[in-house]
């Protein structure tokens, strides 16, 4: 009598599916959160105006940019949930190991991350419909997309998604790992952005890092950079997963 | 129909709301099988919003033209130069400008009294030989824009009337410009070949105005305005 052998790629699409199915919740917030963005959004997002004894102008600008904050947000700390303690013994349901658990939460990041920029796009567009319906202004001007920067913003927004997923990965299994970090990354963060604040003309290590991708205007050195990023994020995850205590 | 739009974005997030209140509470937040059928519903109505986004595009027009960023350079530069060239007497050389009304007066005796209410239409006299018994009076102004539209033509021209020997220049109606703009959200932008996302200009500038009086050539003029040929 000998055991079927199962290779590492099948655990990972079962893990991966049933993920699809046990973590639909992730997407009711991803809902929420896009609706929560458009109703912003409405409100306006920029402006200004001006004038003279003769004339007087008020411009109000609208775009998708609220919403896709909230996505970034969503997409963290979606990431990191995934690493909380519950939801790595949902494995322990499956003959599996951490690398597969791990492969399998990267893939449902990823479609997660695709879910939430096809939606974004939509969304985006939905708040265009009602600022073009809502508005009786004397002038309604709006971008019109090409294809080009349809497909390469699109792409663009499923990166940023995917990379934002990685960082809450690994900052989950840093928590997991050790419990100072819920102090320690916080502090970091807020400290780095007081400094900011504080020394307006000091540039801190966070925006810098940020600049990295945000000033890329090379669609292909942009992938790169976020393939890398996200590969190191992911990885430095993995090996953090491999030293976390077993469930007992 | 707007109305009805955002009560059912309302609506939408109502229900979300409610679930997510719901799930919150529960053992596992992040699971549910009537989650499924939601976000069904939302993507639908997602697809539906932003397909009629592209069907209508009449809301997206507007009354005015594009400048491009060559066009409000070159403005800019007319702009600055025009009022030299307006001072010299050769107003009909000057590029940039814009001839807006026209008016003629007759006129009896040999002097001219002007008072200007227009706050910013600067006024000009020329002594011209050729003319008798009548004065012409011409509205000439520069590009307006706002966010790189022409607004030129949303300026009207002063009113202008003469009593007895007195040329009255009244004030321009306010004017009073709403714009309202969709702009492409950040990651649209990123890769713009014309490194729109650092360069973009949102050029606003309230053209000049000119008040060009052609008067004949031994008349007396005093009041408001600069006789460019005395």
């Amino acid at each position: 009598m000998s055991l079927p052998k199962t290779s590492l790629w099948d655990i990972v699409k079962k893990q991966f599916r049933f993920k699809l199915k046990s973590y639909r919740g992730m997407f009711t917030s991803l809902m929420m959160l896009q609706i929560i963005g458009i109703l912003f959004s409405l409100g306006g997002e920029g402006g200004g105006g001006g004038g003279s004894d003769s004339f007087s102008y008020e411009m109000k600008y609208y775009s998708g940019s609220f919403i896709l904050a909230f996505l970034m947000i969503w997409a963290f700390l979606s990431a990191i949930i995934v690493t909380t303690q519950a939801y790595r013994f949902d494995d322990y349901a499956f003959v599996a190991n951490r690398m597969s658990s791990n492969l399998a939460n990267i893939l449902f990041l990823g479609w997660a991350s695709i879910i939430g920029g096809v939606t974004f796009l939509l969304a985006s567009q939905s708040l265009k419909l009602s600022v073009l319906i809502l508005q009786e202004q004397d002038y309604i001007v709006s971008q019109r997309l090409s294809m080009l920067q349809m497909a390469e913003g699109l792409v663009g927004i499923i990166l940023y998604l995917f990379l934002f997923t990685a960082l809450g990965y690994l900052v989950g299994m840093l928590v997991q790992r050790n419990k100072i970090f819920i102090i320690l990354l916080p502090a970091l963060l807020f400290g780095s952005l007081f400094i900011s604040v504080f020394f307006a003309n000091e540039s801190t290590l966070l925006i810098d890092v940020g600049r990295i991708f945000v000033k890329e205007t090379s669609f292909l050195l942009f992938l790169l950079k976020v393939l890398f990023a996200s590969t190191v994020a992911f990885g430095s995850a993995i090996f953090l997963s491999d030293n976390l205590e077993v469930r007992k | 129909m707007s109305l009805i739009i955002l009560l059912f974005i309302l609506l939408l997030a109502f229900i979300g709301l409610a679930n997510f209140s719901g799930r919150f509470t529960s053992p596992r937040f992040l699971s549910g099988s009537s989650t499924t059928k939601m976000f069904t519903v939302y993507i639908i109505v997602l697809l539906c919003t932003a397909s009629l986004s592209f069907v209508v595009p009449k809301g997206e027009s507007y009354q005015g033209d594009y400048l491009t960023e060559q066009e409000m350079l070159q403005n800019e530069r007319l702009n600055s130069d025009i009022y030299s060239i307006v001072e010299s007497g050769k107003i009909e050389e000057a590029n940039g400008l814009s001839k807006k009304k026209s008016w003629e007066f007759p006129i009896e005796g040999e002097e001219l009294n002007i008072e200007s209410k227009s706050s910013n239409a600067m006024v000009f006299i020329e002594k011209v030989k050729s003319i008798e018994d009548k004065i012409e009076v011409t509205h000439y102004s520069t590009f307006s824009y706002v966010d790189n539209i022409d607004i030129t033509d949303r300026f009207t021209s002063p009113e202008v009337e003469l009593i007895e020997t007195t040329l009255k220049i009244l004030p321009q109606d306010h004017v009073n410009i709403q714009l309202v703009k969709y702009t492409k959200a950040f990651p649209f932008t990123q890769f713009a070949e014309d490194g729109e996302q650092f360069n973009r200009r949102n050029g606003m500038m309230q053209g000049l105005d000119f008040i060009y009086i052609k008067v004949p050539g031994k008349m007396e003029v005093s009041g408001e305005g600069y006789v460019v040929n005395e």
